[in-house]
């Protein structure tokens, strides 16, 4: 699904990512984990098409990636919603913004198109668990209603690719947990590719086949998961040993 | 009976008693003609009311309406332009810089000589004044969204129009609309100062005509009759607010 080779990418004379190799397989997860500033962000921006002139090759779904691609949805830390619209407005924004790109011909939107469309965001609400803030303004959700309505409107373009930044680092420890289990859920149900970026370990193991673990602007190791989609204790000795590596490697890039 | 108490509990109610209080008192303390009492002042506002007061006050707010208007087709534009664009900021903004402080009154004369006496070097006045303000509240407005935001909906696959009508007008409204409210006060002062010259008409021409032939009490109702206009003119601009910016007023 995601083949990168090579990729480089500088803002200004910084450079952020360098020589970055990486094979995230159809319907597989990968987590990237790093210290702040270590280029994580930016790998994601540039999967998400959002960031040009990048050096090296990326492959998205077997095409070279050129600009947004229509059926990747990212979804921000924040969740990235517009806080003027309601809910339901965030989530036919996603509809609306990819169709103009389209067919700009069209500027108005069709009744039946309407009637097709309002069906699509009702059953992403339904499944979200959150058909009942639907008319909410984002400053009235909590945090994990935010993350769940911007996967709300990542999910309703029927995306195959989704990409999370950080998404959890703001939510209590049991909404964190929902969100993550609802994540993994939704990837197996529909078959995504997924690859999400974090800070904590125990949400790497969780949802990554594949752990990525960066350092200042380079992949420091990539470790092969088989915890992915189960929750362990730390008295497993196993997990506590797959802890303990990607913690190794952490700690290593970090004092260079 | 409920709309009684309304207007007996409103705030707005009590704050203009609080400023009727303070001028009966300047009045009973300066004991002179020259402040008249509200009350005898407020009877003269209502006879003059039926007769030409009202003309003037339209004459001054068609001018301020007019100039808001033209202020915010050249300045929104502009400030949507140089605060998405480096380069255009990088061009526009020392001009700006340079313009916005300079007292634009000073410029009346000159546009008297160039426009005329008329409605058109007044209007022009008013939107050299508002103009910077708005250009400036919506570049900054525009700089301000967060990058966040801007990838979110960008990530979409949102074309130009759609960041525009979607992202960034909305983002910038409330800013755009705080920096009206400070430049309708500035443009109403030099409004009523260019009033004093050359004109028939206009609130600015009613009290300094006023005070001229020395009509205090007509004086204070043209002054009574700005203060209205202000008051309205604000209100107005509350009311945008709240239409446009809806969803800033909603409780978290």
């Amino acid at each position: 699904m995601i083949h990168i080779k090579s990729l480089g990418y500088s803002y200004g004379n910084e450079e952020v990512l360098k020589d970055v190799h990486l094979n995230i397989p159809e319907k597989t997860t990968c987590a990237v984990i790093g210290p702040s500033g270590c280029g994580k962000t930016t790998l994601l921006y540039i999967l998400a098409g959002l960031l040009k002139g990048y050096k090296g090759e990326v492959y998205v779904s077997g095409r070279p990636l050129a600009g947004v691609r229509k059926e990747t949805g990212i979804i921000l830390q924040d969740g990235g919603l517009l806080p003027w619209k309601t809910v339901g407005e965030n989530i036919a924004l996603g509809i609306y913004a990819k169709r103009r790109t389209k067919m700009p011909a069209s500027l108005q939107v069709r009744k039946e198109d309407k009637r097709v469309m309002q069906e699509k965001i009702d059953n992403v609400l339904c499944e979200l668990d959150i058909k009942a803030h639907c008319d909410k303004f984002p400053s009235q959700l909590s945090g994990g209603q935010k993350q769940r309505a911007a996967i709300a409107r990542a999910l309703v373009t029927d995306s195959d690719l989704l990409l999370f930044d950080e998404i959890s680092s703001a939510l209590d420890a049991v909404t964190k947990e929902k969100i993550q289990e609802l994540i993994l859920r939704l990837q197996q149900k529909n078959g995504l590719t997924l690859m999400t970026i974090t800070h904590s370990i125990e949400e790497a193991i969780f949802l990554g086949q594949q752990i990525v673990v960066m350092e200042k602007s380079k992949i420091k190791q990539i470790i092969e998961n088989p915890y992915y989609g189960k929750r362990m204790l730390y008295s497993d000795e196993a997990y506590y040993e797959l802890y303990q590596v990607v913690r190794t490697f952490l700690y290593e890039g970090e004092k260079r | 009976m409920k709309g009684l108490r309304r207007v007996v509990q409103s705030k707005t109610l009590h704050g203009f008693l609080i400023l009727l209080v303070i001028w009966e008192l300047t009045h009973q303390l300066l004991h002179s003609n020259i402040v008249p009492n509200p009350i005898a002042t407020g009877v003269v506002f209502v006879r003059l009311m039926s007769q030409e007061l009202l003309w003037h006050m339209g004459a001054s707010l068609l001018r301020i309406g007019v100039a808001i208007v033209i202020a915010m087709l050249i300045g929104i534009p502009l400030g949507l332009w140089t605060g998405s664009s480096k380069r255009a900021d990088a061009v526009f903004s020392p001009v700006v810089y340079v313009l916005y402080p300079l007292p634009k009154i000073a410029f009346l004369p000159v546009f008297m000589l160039l426009f005329g006496l008329g409605n058109v070097s007044k209007i022009i006045l008013v939107v050299t004044i508002i103009v910077f303000q708005i250009l400036l509240g919506t570049r900054d407005g525009v700089k301000e969204i967060p990058k966040e935001l801007y990838y979110a909906v960008k990530a979409l696959g949102s074309d130009q129009w759609t960041m525009y009508r979607h992202l960034i007008i909305p983002a910038v409204l409330p800013k755009m609309i705080s920096s009206l409210r400070i430049s309708v006060g500035i443009g109403l002062s030099a409004l009523f100062f260019s009033e004093n010259y050359a004109a028939s008409y206009g609130i600015g021409y009613f009290i300094m005509d006023a005070w001229a032939v020395m009509k205090y009490k007509e004086m204070f109702a043209g002054i009574l009759a700005l203060g209205i206009m202000s008051f309205l003119l604000f209100k107005a601009i509350d009311l945008l607010e709240k239409r446009l910016c809806s969803w800033m007023f909603i409780s978290q």
